[in-house]
């Protein structure tokens, strides 16, 4: 067998598993979700207002989180990026434990913390007269606790791949370290950037087992999508369904939009 | 060498396909069961030798919902005869319901009750974060409904999925008092106090057990209890592959008998 | 503003992984240095500590009375006020070319509009104003080059300091392109160092050639210094080429003294000529044929290198000339191979050079 004949043998046995694995993985859990979708009653299970609230609830805590995530984890991958040692080892465990932590977990964990007899809730409360769980802000924070670190790990690897001969180039032109780090290493790692945002944004979106735990489950003020799809499936599994589909189409449609950003096409 | 690679590849084998078939009985089970149940099996594996109780807690909506996409389970143990009677509609009940124990309501408060909660009417006061199980539990609609005998108008700053979810808010400190079952403050004692619901608004929670025959996924239980199709699947042409020993009819026999009861009684449970 | 011109004056030492630097290096404002040397000699890492990327562990750097390093003080490279051109020309790919020609400007507080102008006029001047509005990534490695010397210009240095400026540009685009950076460097006042990727670019570019081994500066001198003593093999290898600092007119080279050269390169006015010693014919008798340049001259000395001989000749062009092992036979030239000399008795005492006119490259110098 030629050499050009295996290399195009590979690429098709490559493209047949990447075909299935796709298929099996993720096309096929979607159309369960649209074989099953109340067509007909669809549009009625969609104007209810319980609906509207966790739609409404859900694209502002995500976007929250989001934006969040990213005022936060710039400075802590900007400071991940910049070197190696046992501190920023510890700090990158201490990051990453989210991403592994059973979300519930890390309710309880924010419980404990930020709760009204946790370790800084107490004083929130007793000082200020805050108090985060079961408020929207709660939910906020536990989303945003869950997407903080696919935020600092994505922008920490855009950092540390950036080539700081641009950096030193500009900091010969005259520009303070700030300025280099907003004009050339922000622009430069933009697509890191998006990426960050990206999927910090969809883990906030899907964030249940923190939220709920965390931020409790009341319309209007933490139930969000995922919440109210858990609610709906153990009563009315046709809403549960209907709900699943706007949280699909939602994610789809902004996935797709940012779709040049994620993958920019160089 | 050689020999090592072979007796660790015997002993796999036997550890595959060497020991005789288990006959197991597997159960569906409220969460609120969950310590009762525990002692339940655990006495019927002792009185019927070769019998292997698989046990299965969540919440009574979420234990239908699995029995509906056609979860492998021999029996079902229900908080509430609402979510029973659409397990029944759905055909996959091999014989009908039987209450074996009841319940009652009870608010359940932080340790040594320092907010003073007296009953039903304080959780009307504004300086209390009170909170329910959701509408969808059981629990949750229990409450609404001694609530609404009361006459109380209390606001709940969070419908908790599972009576376990609220206990553990409530001994959190998150918050102030909750309403759940007797039974749940009865096994928490050590870490949450229980304040009485008067009589006359509390609600006696019923609690079915039925045996149940092998399920197909997508089995239609209807959404809205009592709003099943008429003629839904007949069901009498689905063999029962399971019980053949007369396991699965065993188990529900045991829970309503004396020993049963006893042990459910222990757990302050009420008699059916 | 225009930067009063201020000499250099660096004496410093640094360590950097396995790389030792300890130099003295002084430029004159208005003048070109080239830094030759070696792979990981340390030519880049000394530009870097010039430019103040890099701290010295001892000694100073001095912008004529203004202490840029000492033991006390280290200037950072945002306040040195210098003009880098990196290897890579290192031009922010996500700004048009005037922007970044206008990016120094900006970062010193230039307002928009006037730093704007200001790049405009620089593009102009390194002959890119159609290419204003271009992204990095749509020039050619020539076009880049350019751009990146205008943005290192368009802040008004007090020095330049170039990274091998000529290393991303192809073959074909560099002639040109040396000629152009060479009356680049002429137009700056202040001290001009240019880390230089091959002695034809030093000795073009340069008026002094600094050559550095394993972090240590070990000659300095004029090209013509370097070129008629190296002093250690490296140079030698380095200035293997015969260069002549010259005026030419319509082809005809004057050799500053003594001797012309004709050559094929259509440039006038003063000029470095360079021919590679493998270019240079040496035959017993006079060759009949093409070449435009033929004479006679003494051999001064023969030393044996892989494959043939180099041979010294003298006279008024004194050059070398590598020729084969079957060249040097038919010379009378064979070396000794057990003694590495030829025996002096039989070795011709003069012989007939011979250069193409193609041959000889001529250098604006």
């Amino acid at each position: 067998m030629s050499r050009s004949s295996r290399a195009s043998n590979a690429a098709q046995a490559l493209a047949v598993l990447a075909v299935v694995t796709s298929t099996l993985f993720f096309a096929l859990p979607l159309l369960g979700l649209l074989w099953r979708a109340p067509w007909a009653r669809l549009g009625a299970e969609l104007r209810t207002p319980e609906v509207r609230m966790a739609l409404t609830l859900s694209l502002q805590c995500s976007f929250a989180a989001a934006a969040l995530s990213c005022a936060l984890g710039l400075p802590l991958a900007a400071w991940l990026a910049r070197g190696a040692g046992p501190l920023r080892s510890l700090v990158r465990v201490l990051v990453t434990l989210p991403m592994v932590l059973p979300p519930v977990v890390g309710g309880v964990a924010l419980l404990l913390a930020y709760g009204r007899n946790g370790l800084v809730g107490r004083v929130l409360e007793s000082a200020f007269g805050v108090s985060l769980p079961f408020t929207t802000a709660g939910v906020v924070l536990a989303a945003t606790y869950v997407a903080l670190p696919f935020f600092v790990l994505t922008v920490e690897g855009g950092l540390r791949s950036f080539d700081r001969r641009f950096a030193d180039a500009a900091a010969t032109l005259g520009a303070s370290p700030w300025r280099v780090f907003r004009t050339v290493t922000l622009p430069m790692i933009a697509p890191s950037l998006y990426a960050g945002l990206v999927v910090a944004w969809a883990r906030a979106l899907g964030e249940f087992g923190a939220t709920i735990t965390f931020a409790g489950n009341l319309a209007g003020a933490t139930r969000t999508l995922p919440l109210a799809v858990y609610v709906a499936l153990e009563t009315r599994p046709d809403a549960a369904i209907a709900l699943s589909l706007v949280l699909v189409a939602l994610s789809a449609v902004l996935l797709y939009a940012l779709r040049r950003r994620w993958f920019p096409l160089r | 060498m050689h020999d090592l690679f072979t007796s660790l590849a015997a002993a796999l084998v036997l550890a595959g396909c060497g020991a005789p078939p288990a006959r197991t009985v597997t159960v569906f089970a409220a969460a609120s069961l969950t310590a009762p149940f525990e002692a339940l099996a655990a006495a019927f594996e002792a009185v019927r030798p070769g019998v292997d109780v698989r046990l299965s807690f969540a919440g009574t909506p979420q234990l239908v919902l699995q029995l509906r996409e056609g979860a492998a389970a021999d029996v079902f143990a229900s908080a509430d005869e609402i979510h029973m009677a659409r397990v029944v509609e759905s055909g996959r009940t091999a014989a009908p319901p039987r209450v074996f124990a009841t319940n009652r309501l009870a608010i359940a408060v932080a340790l040594g009750n320092p907010r003073g909660v007296q009953g039903l009417a304080d959780l009307a006061r504004a300086d209390l974060v009170v909170a329910l199980c959701g509408p969808e539990v059981p629990a949750g609609r229990y409450a609404r409904a001694a609530l609404e005998r009361a006459g109380v108008a209390a606001r709940s700053v969070s419908d908790e999925p599972s009576v376990s979810a609220l206990i553990s808010k409530v001994r959190l400190g998150e918050v102030d008092a909750g309403i759940v079952y007797v039974t749940d403050v009865a096994t928490a004692r050590a870490s949450v106090s229980a304040v009485e619901i008067q009589s006359d608004a509390n609600v006696v929670a019923r609690y079915p057990i039925a045996p149940l025959r092998a399920g197909q996924g997508g089995s239609p239980i209807p959404a809205e209890p009592g709003a099943a199709e008429p003629g839904g699947r007949g069901s009498d042409e689905q063999g029962v592959d399971h019980g053949a020993d007369g396991d699965t009819e065993a188990f529900v026999a045991f829970v309503l008998s004396a020993e049963g009861q006893a042990i459910l009684r222990s757990f302050e449970f009420g008699a059916p | 503003m225009v930067p009063a011109a201020l000499d250099l004056t660096a004496r410093f030492a640094l360590r950097r992984g396995a790389l030792a630097l300890d130099v003295a290096l002084d430029v004159r404002a208005g003048e070109t240095v080239a830094l030759v040397g070696p792979n990981g000699a340390g030519k880049t890492s000394l530009l870097m500590a010039l430019a103040g990327l890099v701290r010295p562990e001892r000694g100073s750097i001095r912008l004529g009375a203004i202490t840029l390093d000492d033991d006390a003080t280290h200037v950072c490279p945002e306040e040195r006020g210098l003009g880098v051109v990196f290897q890579q020309p290192c031009l922010f790919p996500h700004l048009t070319a005037l922007e970044n020609v206008a990016y120094g400007p900006r970062a010193v507080g230039v307002q928009r509009r006037e730093a704007r102008a200001r790049a405009g006029t620089w593009l102009e001047r390194v002959g890119l104003h159609s290419r204003a509005s271009a992204k990095p990534a749509a020039l050619s490695g020539g076009e880049q080059q350019r751009v990146a010397r205008a943005r290192a210009r368009a802040c008004e240095p007090r020095m330049l300091l170039l990274d091998e400026p000529l290393s991303a540009v192809d073959a074909s685009a560099r002639l040109a392109l040396r000629r152009e950076l060479r009356a680049h460097l002429q137009a700056f006042e202040g001290p001009r160092v240019v880390v230089a990727h091959d002695a034809v670019d030093a000795f073009a570019l340069a008026d002094r050639v600094a050559v550095l081994e394993a972090g240590r500066i070990v000659q300095v001198g004029t090209v013509d210094e370097i070129c008629s003593r190296p002093q250690s093999r490296y140079v030698a290898d380095l200035v293997g080429l015969n260069c002549f600092h010259g005026t030419a007119r319509g082809g005809l080279v004057e050799v500053n003294g003594g001797g012309t050269l004709v050559s094929a390169t259509p440039i006038d006015g003063p000029v470095l000529a360079t021919v590679h010693p493998r270019a240079v014919a040496l035959f017993n008798a006079r060759p009949s044929g093409s070449p435009r340049n033929v004479w006679l001259a003494p051999v001064m000395g023969v030393e044996p290198i892989p494959g043939g001989l180099r041979v010294e000749v003298g006279g008024a062009l004194h050059l070398v000339a590598e020729v084969t092992a079957s060249g040097a036979s038919a010379l009378g030239l064979a070396s000794d191979p057990r003694s590495g000399r030829s025996s002096g008795a039989e070795r011709p005492r003069e012989v007939w050079v011979a250069l193409k006119a193609s041959e000889i490259a001529l250098h604006q110098a």
